[in-house]
């Protein structure tokens, strides 16, 4: 290959490969990041081949397209708004601009002080009842972090203390959804757009603020059709949306910190930002600081990791111009690998050979062995055998105790086998998974 | 520019060849006797993708969308590299070819699946995860079957391995490897009756369902491409390759692999679509266990057959 | 020039647009209307489906077209209260064309390309939908449900139904279904309608099963007149409506081996179904729905063909064949066997009848028996429709009476589906006092949930199809 062509295909694949890294950082959208790590993965395998490592290359592909793809599936199967649309729309209603919308940006400035609110403290000391601003399901005697989210638990009033203080405030009550803050209503109830609860908007005076207010103070669920209205049917008493377990690494973006104008929007989510947090939940601002830290993808200490890393990518750069190590000039060869493969396909074929045996074996086994261990127990899902049954036997589903049926067979609600329920612990049945709706 | 000149014949060997695929599709669905129907329908199908306007579905992922079709016909491409045509045309002869092969079928499956996401449809979703699903499944059962011939060859390289079937063809002795291969191949290219994510009826076009126009052709002819590619290289592996007499190579290598893929389309009408766990567990349950015999069966033949091993 | 059309059947389309599926190389069905560049739609479409269709109309990439059909038969504007739409204004750039066969439609598409094209833009916000949810265990996985809606158009019933599936992954956790949307309102419409027209509505209570629902009107007309036609005429109409049954089973065939995606089996189904198509026109001189009037003497004599007969011996064996294969192929059984077994008992409960109870009676109530009883039924009717054609001599009468005298009756054939059973009081007026119809895909529409629940998605898809529900009918 030519010279020219060379140094064209190297730069095109090292762009890629550098632009797809930064893009798996900066996206909103799950899959899209890991897609960009694929990308950026594929781009070095170009590169493994320009210098004519094909092993390598090919191995390289094979392993992060396969690794990667996998890690994807599960993080649209686990995690909250794996598409990343949430995110954006919650940036489009605040109305966020060019790089800002790209930020994990943390709330800048200091961690307010503590303060210590002694009617709440005492009010916890009567009523023992902790709960979690965001889970308010969660109920403890005790001070300490949800286990849903791991928030640290406020006393139970403080919220009801928290909603009183938010309703007084606000003059004709005119509900609104945090998502689509165009939705008006004159009573609460669910978003006929997306079917979150409604929650009190704030009032006129405030409406500029209103925006960011609904997009900042409430965390969202995910919007997408398949999630509807699922979880958010849950009619707890604060009004607001349930998120769903475990995650919290939402990107809450409030301001820009790497441009340093500051935009009059910004000055008013600083200021918005300040003011909602005592009508925020009822949540003290040194918890909601907490919060909006544990839900930044950052650190703080993100000036010094930037720096760090700078002055290390400098050097690597100097170092690789000037190369002050002695070189040897000789290329690859293709001898090296030739010389594995053949090693590997001559000498070491027994191995495989063996291994190979070896996983036969054990799969025959295991299905030999499995089927002999099923024999004397009756599968319920054996039907129509005919086999002996004692009559009086009454099946039931092991999630839905409420099914009973005379033969084996599946629940005609969840599809698993039924089980022979027990006359001694009809009543057991019942109590794990009690509050069957 | 021999780079660039070698690249774009390689392409225009590939579109032919699609659409010969599309064309034996064609002939074996409506019969013999449609034979000017089988031959135009796949440029008039064209045309009229071609014509139709580019629309794409509100929320979704723009980017995703756009370019998944370009990726899954440059992946197919980079395939069609390794494939050798005679004794010395083959785009492409790394002395891992078979295994730059088979590697460069997951970000093929990659494609589908960005496909199927980024439509924003609960239907595209579903035939997404079933995709990846067979991604996984299928991998190590082609993987296995092709090793069959590699142990023969002793080489990764595809030349290596057309050419030491001189003598007597893969397929006589390794015949559960074809099997294997050929099922796994089916897995690859979502074909009937392995073509539950692309489902026609039941999901309403799988991870094409929202693909109109141009971009649908293009997955259309990746789809094909892909299936051509895997039966050239089936014939490469167990049918000789190039490797006939009195006919020069690339005009033997033509005729097995079009003759290879008719009979397995031509096979593949008799069987319903098969359900989703009914392909997994095909798979895992049948091909797997099958391809580790496999192994053990060519392994020990190696050391027995005359040209097939040292 | 190929079409690729994308076809919305509102109700009385299924034969024709399963036929014209396979009948033209250049005319493709395609499964979603991104892919397609013809709009096919079979009136009447009501008000709930419309929406629909137009989504759907907007769906097509432009340049598109759109062709509406109507059959004779569907002259239902003429009835007050029935509910179907215009369609030409909310689907500016379509052609309307009356079409009784498959060849006039067929002509029809071939030329669609050079007329008007559709021109609806796509431009309005749709509204999402919000669906009640089961309220979501506290204790289960984060895992959310997924609802997905097949429908109101889709390829497993002849005719519109919704279907939502609340699916963990690939199992369905729970159905709901939502009908309605091929409604048109037939029952009141007898009710306000004289004799002679209610015939013409009764006809289109099922329009794929037309002769069954009109025999069950002649007859009760004439139990009311008080008149028993004699045995050749009873066993000539008898002949007609089996006839009838044997095209229904065939056309459901290729439906339902299309869905499951296997051509060999599609083909011979679609063999046979044209087969018969094509025998039934010459059997009779004139079309049964002619000399299938009340009646209340014979006036004339005429023969019909008789080698159309042996043609149907061909279908005969023909079906026999196909359903020796169906039994023994053990690919078919792999998606057919054991999957949605109902057990005879909840079916005659429900008051279900036809080919689903037997299948559940004689076999084990899957899809399998189901197919397979479908196919014994129509060689049960082929053999006898063979016997009374070979044997007797037509007779048909035109003097149709129209005066019923006061009284009450009930009446049941056996349709394609199951048992059409009508119900009529007379005051001896000209309009009826009271018709009730008891339709067998009806009944089978509350049992959907039921049998949904904890079926794989696929297998819930291929049990839908093999109930064989036309919507029509199930409707009203």
């Amino acid at each position: 290959m030519t010279g020219i062509l060379e140094w064209i295909i190297f730069l095109a694949l090292s762009l890629i490969a550098v632009i797809t890294a930064a893009g798996m950082l900066l996206t909103m959208s799950m899959y899209r990041a890991g897609l960009a790590l694929m990308a950026s993965f594929v781009a070095l395998a170009g590169m493994f081949i320009l210098l004519g490592a094909d092993l390598l290359a090919a191995i390289q592909i094979m392993m992060n397209v396969g690794g990667m793809l996998v890690m994807v599936l599960f993080m649209v199967m686990i995690m909250m708004d794996p598409g990343g649309e949430m995110m954006w729309s919650m940036k489009r209603n605040m109305h966020i601009r060019g790089l800002a919308a790209f930020s994990m940006s943390m709330p800048r400035g200091k961690p307010p002080e503590e303060e210590p609110s002694q009617e709440n403290e005492q009010h916890a000391a009567q009523t023992a009842d902790w709960t979690c601003p965001m889970h308010p399901e969660v109920r403890q005697p005790d001070p300490g972090k949800c286990p849903k989210c791991g928030m640290s638990l406020i006393p139970r009033t403080a919220i009801a203390n928290g909603e009183a203080e938010h309703e007084s405030v606000t003059q004709p009550q005119v509900y609104t959804c945090p998502m689509h803050p165009e939705v008006p209503q004159d009573h609460p109830g669910n978003c006929p757009k997306c079917g979150m609860a409604l929650i009190p908007a704030q009032d006129p005076a405030s409406a500029g603020q209103s925006d960011s207010h609904e997009g900042l103070s409430m965390p969202m669920h995910q919007q997408s059709d398949e999630q509807d209205s699922h979880a958010m049917q849950s009619g707890h008493k604060l009004n607001t949306s349930h998120m769903s377990d475990g995650d919290h690494e939402m990107n809450m973006s409030g301001h820009d910190m790497n441009t340093s104008n500051m935009s009059s929007s910004d000055h008013q989510m600083q200021m918005s930002g300040h003011g909602m947090t005592m009508s925020h939940m009822g949540m003290t601002p040194r918890q909601y600081y907490d919060m909006m830290v544990g839900m930044a993808m950052s650190t703080t200490q993100l000036p010094w990791a930037i720096v760090l890393g700078m002055i290390s990518a400098l050097l690597l750069i100097i170092l690789v111009i000037l190369t002050p190590w002695p070189q040897a000039t000789v290329g690859p060869t293709q001898d090296a690998t030739n010389a594995v493969g053949n090693l590997l396909l001559s000498r070491y074929m027994i191995g495989f050979e063996g291994a190979a045996f070896l996983i036969l074996a054990g799969i025959a086994g295991a299905v030999i062995l499995a089927k002999r261990e099923r024999a004397p127990v009756q599968e319920p899902e054996v039907m129509g055998a005919g086999a002996a049954k004692s009559s009086a036997q009454i099946y039931t589903c092991p999630m839905h105790p409420e099914i009973r049926q005379q033969e084996p067979g599946e629940c005609p609600r969840c599809g698993m086998s039924l089980v022979p329920a027990e006359e001694t612990s009809d009543s057991g049945g019942q109590s794990p998974q009690g509050g069957h709706a | 520019m021999n780079t660039i000149v070698l690249a774009l014949l390689v392409l225009v060997c590939l579109l032919v060849g699609t659409y010969g695929i599309a064309v034996l599709q064609q002939l074996i669905l409506l019969g013999p006797r449609r034979a000017g129907a089988a031959l135009q329908w796949p440029i008039a199908n064209a045309l009229l993708l071609l014509r139709q306007e580019d629309l794409m579905p509100r929320g979704a992922d723009g980017f995703l969308f756009r370019s998944a079709p370009f990726i899954a016909l440059a992946v197919v491409s980079l395939t069609a590299l390794v494939i050798p045509l005679g004794p010395h045309l083959i785009g492409f002869d790394p002395s891992i070819g078979l295994f730059y092969f088979v590697v460069l079928l997951s970000p093929f499956v990659v494609s589908l699946m960005n496909a199927g996401w980024s439509q924003n449809s609960k239907e595209g979703l579903f035939s997404t995860f079933r995709a990846a699903a067979y991604l996984v499944s299928y991998e190590v059962p082609l993987g296995f079957a092709a090793i069959g011939p590699v142990m023969a060859a002793q080489s990764l390289s595809t030349q290596r391995i057309v050419e030491t079937q001189a003598g007597l063809w893969y397929v006589v002795w390794q015949p559960l490897g074809l099997v294997i291969y050929l099922l796994a191949a089916l897995f690859v290219t979502f074909r009937h009756p392995f073509d539950s994510a692309l489902a026609g009826d039941e999901l309403e076009g799988g991870v094409f369902a929202e693909y109109s126009g141009p971009r649908l052709l293009l997955f259309k002819i990746a789809l094909d491409a892909i299936f051509l590619i895997l039966m050239a290289m089936g014939v490469v592996l167990f049918f000789g390759g190039w490797q006939g007499p009195w006919l020069p190579g690339p005009v033997w290598f033509v005729l097995k692999t079009f003759l290879l893929a008719g009979i397995v389309l031509w096979a593949a009408r008799f069987l319903p679509r098969l359900r989703h766990d009914q392909i997994l567990s095909l798979s895992w349950k049948i091909l797997l266990p099958a391809s580790l015999l496999n192994i053990t069966l060519v392994g020990i033949l190696t050391l027995f057959i005359p040209g097939g091993g040292r | 020039m190929p079409h690729l059309y994308f076809a919305i059947d509102g109700g009385s389309g299924g034969h024709l647009l399963t036929a014209l599926a396979g009948s033209d190389p250049y005319v493709r069905q395609v499964a979603s209307p991104r892919h397609a560049n013809l709009l096919i739609i079979v009136e009447p479409i009501n008000q709930k489906l419309l929406p629909a269709v137009i989504e759907v109309a907007k769906a097509l990439p432009r340049p598109a077209h759109a062709l509406l059909v109507r059959t004779d038969e569907n002259e239902l504007d003429q009835f007050p209260g029935i509910d179907s739409t215009s369609l030409e204004e909310n689907l500016p750039g379509s052609r309307q064309i009356t079409a009784n066969s498959l060849g006039t439609v067929l002509a029809a598409v071939l030329h669609a390309g050079q007329g008007a094209e559709l021109n609806l833009l796509d431009t309005s916000e749709s509204q999402e939908e919000t669906i009640q949810l089961p309220p979501k265990e506290e204790q289960e996985m984060a895992t959310e449900l997924a609802v997905l809606s097949l429908g109101p158009i889709q390829p497993f019933t002849a005719g519109s139904l919704r279907l939502f599936l609340i699916c963990d992954g690939e199992q369905v956790v729970s159905a709901r279904v939502e009908s309605g949307y091929a409604y048109r309102g037939i029952a009141q419409a007898i009710m306000q309608a004289e004799w002679q027209r209610g015939l013409v509505l009764a006809r289109a209570l099922d329009p794929l099963a037309p002769l069954a629902c009109q025999l069950a009107f002649v007859r009760a007309l004439e139990q009311l007149q008080g008149w028993l036609p004699p045995v050749g005429v009873t066993m000539l109409r008898e002949a007609a409506v089996a006839l009838e049954r044997v095209q229904n089973v065939l056309w459901w065939g290729v439906r339902f081996m299309r869905l499951l995606d296997d051509a060999f089996l599609t083909e011979r189904f679609y063999g046979l179904a044209t087969a018969l198509d094509g025998c039934r026109s010459l059997l009779w001189q004139e079309p049964p729905k002619i000399w299938i009037a009340p009646q209340q003497n014979l006036t004339s004599h005429s023969v019909g063909r008789s080698e159309a007969i042996n043609h149907l011996g061909q279908v005969l064996r023909g079906v026999e064949a196909l359903r020796k294969n169906v039994e023994q192929n053990r690919w078919l059984t792999l998606r057919t066997r054991d999957i949605g077994v109902l057990s005879a008992q909840s079916l005659r409960i429900a008051g279900v009848s036809g080919p689903v109870l037997r299948a559940s009676e004689r076999g084990n109530g899957d899809v399998q028996s189901r197919l397979v009883a479908r196919l014994d039924v129509t060689v049960d009717d082929l053999e006898r429709a063979i016997e009374v054609l070979a044997a007797s001599e037509v007779s048909s009468a035109h003097g149709a009476e129209w005066q019923v005298p006061a009284g009450e009756t009930r009446m049941i054939v056996q349709g394609p589906r199951g048992d059409i059973g009508l119900h009529v009081v007379s005051n001896g007026g000209e309009r009826p006092a009271h018709i009730e119809w008891q339709r067998p895909s009806a009944v089978l529409l509350p049992l959907l949930p039921e049998i949904l629940a904890g079926q794989k998605l696929t297998d819930a898809e291929t049990i839908v199809a093999s109930l064989d529900l036309a919507m029509a009918e199930a409707d009203g």
